[in-house]
């Protein structure tokens, strides 16, 4: 069994960290990390709670598959209700975190209540302290890191911390680990900080034990030597997730000026080859790939900016090797608002890994200011003399420092895009899903993916569904509310092991993931187990949202998607078919037509 | 008939001879050819997964075999990628 049977629950009111064995009928039905963590939440938390009160909680869960020799098992998730949306939050990352968490004994961690002053949180090996952080408090990442390891002479240990984006409610702060992995999405960031939570720090050695060794280190080879021998999985490794740039930019779905055009003139500036040519200066961007615990993918970018580039010419601290742009943030900090400066989109990306902000909602923020500044509902006396125009380097990294620091105009956008906009009477021009901002995907060309934005528990996301296969070959939306439902019933499973989805998408089959969890937990296991264990999870994140106040006019798109046409490629003309998809949809869900699943549906997946 | 053709992303490292250059080159084939009779003319296996923009439209899958190409067009192959 590779679950330590173990979770700490750490009360900062009252600054006491307890051990409590964990619900095992529970890691049963729900598998683990997404599932189980968002399963305590759920009975945990009341639906209506303030996100940004102690009453809220914040859960930090492994699978059952993090920190094991699996391929691709150092996953972790922070699951808690969203400042930024109001809804269900479940925020996944990799880096080193996770499998140590697990390797220290703890299989979750339940955070509660309000510390009096600043805290983090020290464990080593099942024993846990929290230690004062009013030093920390305002510092930003890579230096609370330093300082963390510094003061426990540890060199090894892995920490996942808040920047001051995250202290002052940034409603998209992330939590930060490795010092560029991120549980990015959703504003979890934010309810650390309002917990007075600055850090937690981990050192393991006691390991992790799984149900039959023999057969799961057979299962994990196997799984293993599919990612190897697959031509997807060598691409991700050699280019990295920033080559889907050229691909949606031909077919016409790369959102481009806040999602006014959906094909971008910069992307040869902005892709996997350009990341790997040497500038005018005979300087290139990339320095190596990178890979997070027991990955054998590796598609992680380490970036180096132009010494000469403007925005470090005089910041010797962001001269160094870190985090580079993925394809997400190579589209937020790039086409989104226009810049063709990929070590500008760099710089801005060092500085949300370094303040701790999402890169993608603050991009999407971002160019929604900057269609606010186009249209004039907004001007320079109110931006702090930024000029936010579409297509400005120099503005996109000037307001990303702002945003960090939660100083002036910045702060305002740290509210993310929809509050912003309805502040300045545009709520339309904010391209987000109940309150979050669209990943790299428009909604016209990829139909599908319209679907899964307006349809996913954590407001827009392209980590929820996986139409793009469809999507890149038909535009129609007849089959696409039946890829979206499977995909996202198959992921919400597979998010909750302790592996990563890209290992789906370059080369593993369900059975490499129930293989590996059969022999990892016991028990049998097959598919039709792990695809209703995620459609139970989904049903169950969209109780806790019906229960919060969202309800079926939230399951929608802006108006440009949904009205004008898309001016160019495989979208030419066309809208995003939400009319016809999400009845349908709902069907398939066995939902009634509010998008309310049934009592027939809730019996039949064990939730009644 | 001459048309041009651009291979995108992985595409590239499978196409045969490995040496070939697909960055908008012009090509000749046979005329009314579709997009998977010059997938196979260029040297792309027959298990490759793409998908075509010819001019800068789309060419639905269910098509692939049946789209009769023209002198002149600008055809773009693109590895469905999934996710990033």
């Amino acid at each position: 069994m590779s679950w330590h049977r173990k979770l700490l629950r750490v009360n900062l009111s009252a600054g006491t960290c307890t051990h409590e064995p964990l619900n095992m009928e529970w890691a049963e039905a729900y598998i683990g990390q997404r599932g189980l963590g968002t399963k305590y939440l759920s009975e945990e938390v009341d639906p209506k709670v303030d996100p940004l009160s102690a009453e809220n909680k914040l859960i930090i869960a492994t699978g059952p598959l993090t920190g094991t020799a699996a391929s691709t098992g150092g996953r972790w998730s922070a699951i808690t209700k969203g400042p930024l949306t109001g809804a269900i939050a479940c925020s996944n990352s990799g880096g080193q975190f996770g499998g140590e968490l697990k390797n220290a004994g703890y299989d979750m961690l339940i955070i509660e209540g309000r510390a009096p002053t600043p805290v983090y949180l020290h464990l080593e090996d099942q024993q846990a302290t929290l230690m004062p952080a009013d030093h920390l408090w305002g510092q930003r990442i890579w230096d609370v890191e330093a300082a963390i390891k510094e003061y426990h002479d540890d060199p090894l240990m892995r920490i996942a911390s808040i920047g001051p984006a995250g202290e002052y409610g940034n409603r998209f702060a992330c939590i930060v680990n490795d010092l560029h992995r991120a549980a990015g999405r959703s504003g979890v960031g934010a309810v650390m900080g309002s917990k007075n939570l600055k850090a937690i720090a981990v050192r393991g050695t006691i390991g992790t034990r799984v149900h039959d060794p023999k057969a799961f280190m057979a299962a994990a080879r196997k799984a293993t030597e599919a990612l190897a021998n697959s031509k997807p999985r060598k691409g991700l490794s050699r280019h990295g997730t920033i080559s889907m740039m050229d691909i949606t930019n031909t077919f016409g779905s790369l959102p481009t000026n806040n999602n006014r055009a959906v094909q971008f003139a910069g992307a040869e500036k902005m892709g996997a080859a350009a990341m790997q040519s040497p500038n005018e200066h005979g300087h290139t961007n990339l320095i190596t790939n990178s890979a997070c615990f027991a990955c054998t993918i590796g598609c992680g970018r380490m970036s180096h900016i132009d010494p000469q580039h403007f925005s470090v010419r005089e910041e010797p601290r962001y001269q160094t090797a870190s985090g580079g742009l993925e394809y997400e943030t190579a589209y937020a900090l790039g086409s989104a608002v226009g810049v063709d400066d990929m070590d500008a989109a760099t710089y801005a990306g060092f500085l949300c890994n370094d303040y701790g902000m999402d890169p993608i909602s603050l991009g999407g923020s971002i160019a929604a200011a900057m269609e606010l500044f186009d249209v004039g509902a907004i001007d320079e006396t109110m931006t702090g003399g930024v000029k936010l125009e579409f297509g400005s380097a120099e503005a996109l990294c000037q307001i990303t420092e702002l945003i960090g620091k939660g100083e002036g105009f910045g702060k305002e956008i740290g509210m993310g895009s929809k509050l912003l906009c309805a502040k300045y009477g545009r709520p339309e021009l904010s391209m987000s899903v109940k309150g979050q901002e669209f990943a790299a995907y428009d909604g016209r060309a990829m139909q599908g993916m319209g679907l899964a934005y307006a349809t996913s528990n954590r407001g827009a996301c392209h980590l929820r569904a996986s139409p793009y296969a469809h999507d890149f070959g038909t535009t129609e939306p007849d089959e696409k509310p039946q890829v979206v439902k499977e995909s996202q019933d198959f992921i919400a499973a597979i998010d909750s092991t302790g592996l990563c989805l890209f290992s789906k998408n370059v080369g593993l089959e369900l059975e490499h993931y129930t293989a590996q969890v059969q022999a990892a937990c016991g028990g049998t296991w097959d598919v039709e187990r792990f695809t209703t264990i995620g459609e139970r999870i989904w049903n169950m994140e969209k109780r806790f949202n019906l229960a919060a106040g969202l309800g079926h006019g939230d399951d929608t798109l802006p108006r440009r998607i949904l009205e004008e046409p898309a001016p160019s490629g495989a979208a030419k003309g066309l809208v995003n078919r939400l009319d016809v998809m999400l009845p349908e949809y709902y069907k398939l869900r066995g939902w009634d037509e509010n998008g309310v699943p049934t009592a027939a549906t809730l019996g039949r997946l064990g939730l009644a | 008939m001459e048309l041009s053709v651009k291979l995108i992303g992985h595409l590239l490292d499978d196409v045969t001879p490995a040496d070939a250059t697909f960055d908008g080159r012009r090509y000749v084939i046979a005329d009314r050819a579709t997009p998977r009779d010059l997938a196979a003319a260029i040297g792309l296996p027959a298990d490759a997964e793409y998908f075509v923009m010819v001019n800068g439209d789309h060419v639905a899958e269910n098509v692939l075999d049946t789209h009769e190409l023209q002198a002149g067009d600008e055809v773009v192959l693109c590895p469905p990628l999934k996710g990033g």
